[in-house]
């Protein structure tokens, strides 16, 4: 990076910080500052959903799963819709109805106060835990491609967020939002059109897709029912849904952004947006990775992309394996690059029976050329089986730090700040919300003015802040706790979403039914998760399922005891 | 027939109810997810 691309760095990000303080500078409410001044259009709704969802390791790391696996991933996001429509439908208009500022109020207007405790201490617990890997997992990939201190990266990032986030409440995180998804989605279109320019003369765009769809990098939807397949139309219909329908209808990060409605109608609308824009935005990303694929077929790639884990690991390890790895790497490669060069030209020639040859040839030699690159991620997860540190997280930040202009850098590594910064300013205002609503006022001072809940709430917002920042820190000792904070997530998730689904849909059950029932069910899901296998996904199903079964049939066997013993006092 | 409230209108050309809203947007997902499926085919 140069100095133009600093500028542009540090004056976008500090640029909009400072624009939205002082956008929202002068006395909040705690209304104001919880929820909005209440005139957030659909635009800015739908805007501030989609930055708080994509993080800057959506935009860091799906393109490396683009040059990976292709397109597959994408079916991961077809369940998205369906569960922004119940979650428009259903839980939108109750909680805009009711004037909650927390989805956990909810919870005790509809069964009790310790039901509410319940969902609001499950949010915090997983939230909180998995607070600093939002600002922990770009820091790594950026500190380490450009060299600079990773602690450093940490703290500047995450003071900077926490304080447009205090000052400003909602409304800053949702006018940074527009923002920074507006620098975001200008640098990766910026990135897309200088990877075409870059391409091979005569290749082009559907050249290109040829060449991508030889290698099997545009299978997009697999209708396969084989359960082993992670990636297929129907776990992206069935568990996406899932997934999403807890996420965005049970995760305060969500709903505190689409409560910011100015009304009901601009809060669907936004939901509606992302609704219609998410998997095209999830296939654009992806397409960038098959097209940083297809590029470097033509052009000379690393064997492996984390060169400061290869140059350590040559240094410190099995130095003379890994060379040799590169050099078979570099072989097929070369080999690879001959046979494209020549179904190139018996494509311009319109040669069939030579470009199928050709075509033919490049994928063996890919194929060998594959098998080195495995073979050399093996040899150095052994030498480091404590790394957590994915290879394809750094494709696309190779690619534009070694082939794209100034200034594009610039803008990109904004790009990625901008996705870090936005989800983190989503998650701190949740947190700070949730521990001022649902647990402060709740258990601590019921009866106290606005501008005491507004000084708390920013107090919790900045505590939160610093546990981020620090679990960030630490994070840099322990990489697998990343690992394990995430699936926590996914072991909470499913409980969570089985309180909701109660509360809107079995009208009959109670309180006592459902806390007892959410109880049992995550002891059960915690039990399952240290005595199985199965991928942690499923836990959120499980979670869920056993929540709503367990209620129900709690409450029949209260109700039964109820009628019997008001049955037993009558006679 | 009576309006529906502030609340309820759509404010969308066409897309009177929020039941069309809804409907129009799983029209779009199923048209996206064809679209993905025609490329697969087409680039096989």
């Amino acid at each position: 990076m140069n100095a133009l691309d600093y500028a542009i760095l540090l004056g976008t990000m500090l640029g909009i910080a400072a624009y939205a303080m002082w956008s929202t500078r002068g006395g909040h409410d705690l209304k104001g500052y919880l929820k909005g001044a209440g005139q957030t259009g659909w635009l800015t709704i739908g805007l501030s959903v989609m930055a708080t969802q994509a993080s800057a390791i959506t935009f860091l790391s799906t393109p490396g799963q683009g040059y990976e696996s292709g397109l597959g991933f994408v079916q991961n996001y077809f369940g998205a819709p369906l569960a922004l429509i119940v979650v428009s439908a259903v839980f939108l208009p109750i909680f805009r109805r009711l004037k909650v500022y927390t989805a956990y109020e909810y919870l005790g207007h509809r069964f009790d106060p310790k039901t509410r405790l319940l969902g609001a201490g499950l949010f915090l617990l997983q939230r909180g835990l998995g607070a600093g890997i939002t600002i922990y997992a770009p820091a790594i990939v950026l500190s380490t491609v450009m060299g600079w201190r990773l602690d450093a990266t940490i703290v500047c990032s995450g003071l900077l967020v926490v304080a447009y986030t205090v000052s400003g409440g909602c409304d800053a995180v949702s006018l940074t939002q527009r923002y920074q998804i507006g620098v975001i989605f200008a640098g990766m279109v910026a990135a897309f059109f200088v990877l075409l320019a870059k391409l091979p003369p005569g290749l082009g765009l559907s050249g290109s897709l040829v060449l991508a769809g030889g290698f099997h990098k545009l299978e997009a939807v697999d209708f396969s029912l084989n359960p082993d397949r992670r990636y297929t139309l129907w776990t992206g219909l069935i568990g996406g849904m899932f997934l999403a329908l807890s996420y965005f209808g049970t995760d305060q990060s969500q709903v505190q952004r689409y409560l910011s409605g100015a009304s009901l109608r601009e809060s669907r609308l936004g939901l509606m947006f992302n609704a219609v824009f998410k998997i095209p935005m999830q296939f654009f990303i992806l397409l960038l990775g098959v097209l940083i694929f297809v590029f470097y077929q033509f052009e000379r790639q690393p064997v492996y992309f984390n060169r400061a884990a290869w140059d350590y690991q040559v240094a410190h390890g099995d130095g003379p394996r890994l060379h040799a790895l590169s050099a078979a790497f570099d072989a097929a490669k070369a080999e690879e690059r001959a046979h494209l060069g020549a179904w190139l030209g018996a494509r311009r020639s319109g040669d069939p029976s030579a470009e199928a040859a050709e075509r033919a040839a490049s994928a063996s030699a890919q194929d060998r050329a594959e098998a080195a690159r495995t073979e050399t991620k093996a040899v150095l997860r052994r030498a480091s089986p404590t790394s957590t540190a994915n290879d394809a997280d750094y494709v696309f930040i190779t690619f534009i730090l070694d082939h794209l202009p100034h200034g594009l850098i610039g803008l990109l590594v904004t790009a990625f700040f901008a996705a870090a910064l936005s989800s983190k300013a989503g998650e701190l205002n949740a947190l700070g919300s949730t521990t001022t609503v649902d647990i402060y006022r709740h258990l601590a001072r019921r009866e106290a003015t606005d501008a005491h809940y507004v000084v708390m709430s920013k107090l919790f917002t900045a505590l939160w802040g610093f546990v981020a920042i620090g679990f960030a820190l630490f994070a840099n000792l322990a990489e697998n706790l990343i690992q394990a904070v995430n699936i926590l997530g996914s072991v909470f998730y499913g409980v969570v979403l089985g309180l909701f689904l109660v509360a809107f849909f079995l009208k009959w059950v109670r309180g006592t039914a459902v806390f007892w029932a959410a109880l049992a069910s995550q002891a059960l899901v915690l039990g399952l998760y240290f005595t199985l296998t199965i991928s942690y996904l499923w836990y959120n199903v499980i979670g869920c399922a056993a929540c709503m079964a367990l209620s129900v049939a709690l409450q029949a066997s209260i109700d039964l005891g109820g009628g019997r013993g008001t049955l037993a006092a009558r006679t | 027939m009576t309006e529906p409230p502030d609340d309820e209108r759509t404010g969308l050309p066409g897309l009177r109810a929020w039941r069309q809203v809804y409907l129009c947007v799983l029209v779009v997902v199923a048209v996206w997810i064809g679209l993905l499926c025609a490329l697969s085919r087409l680039f096989p």
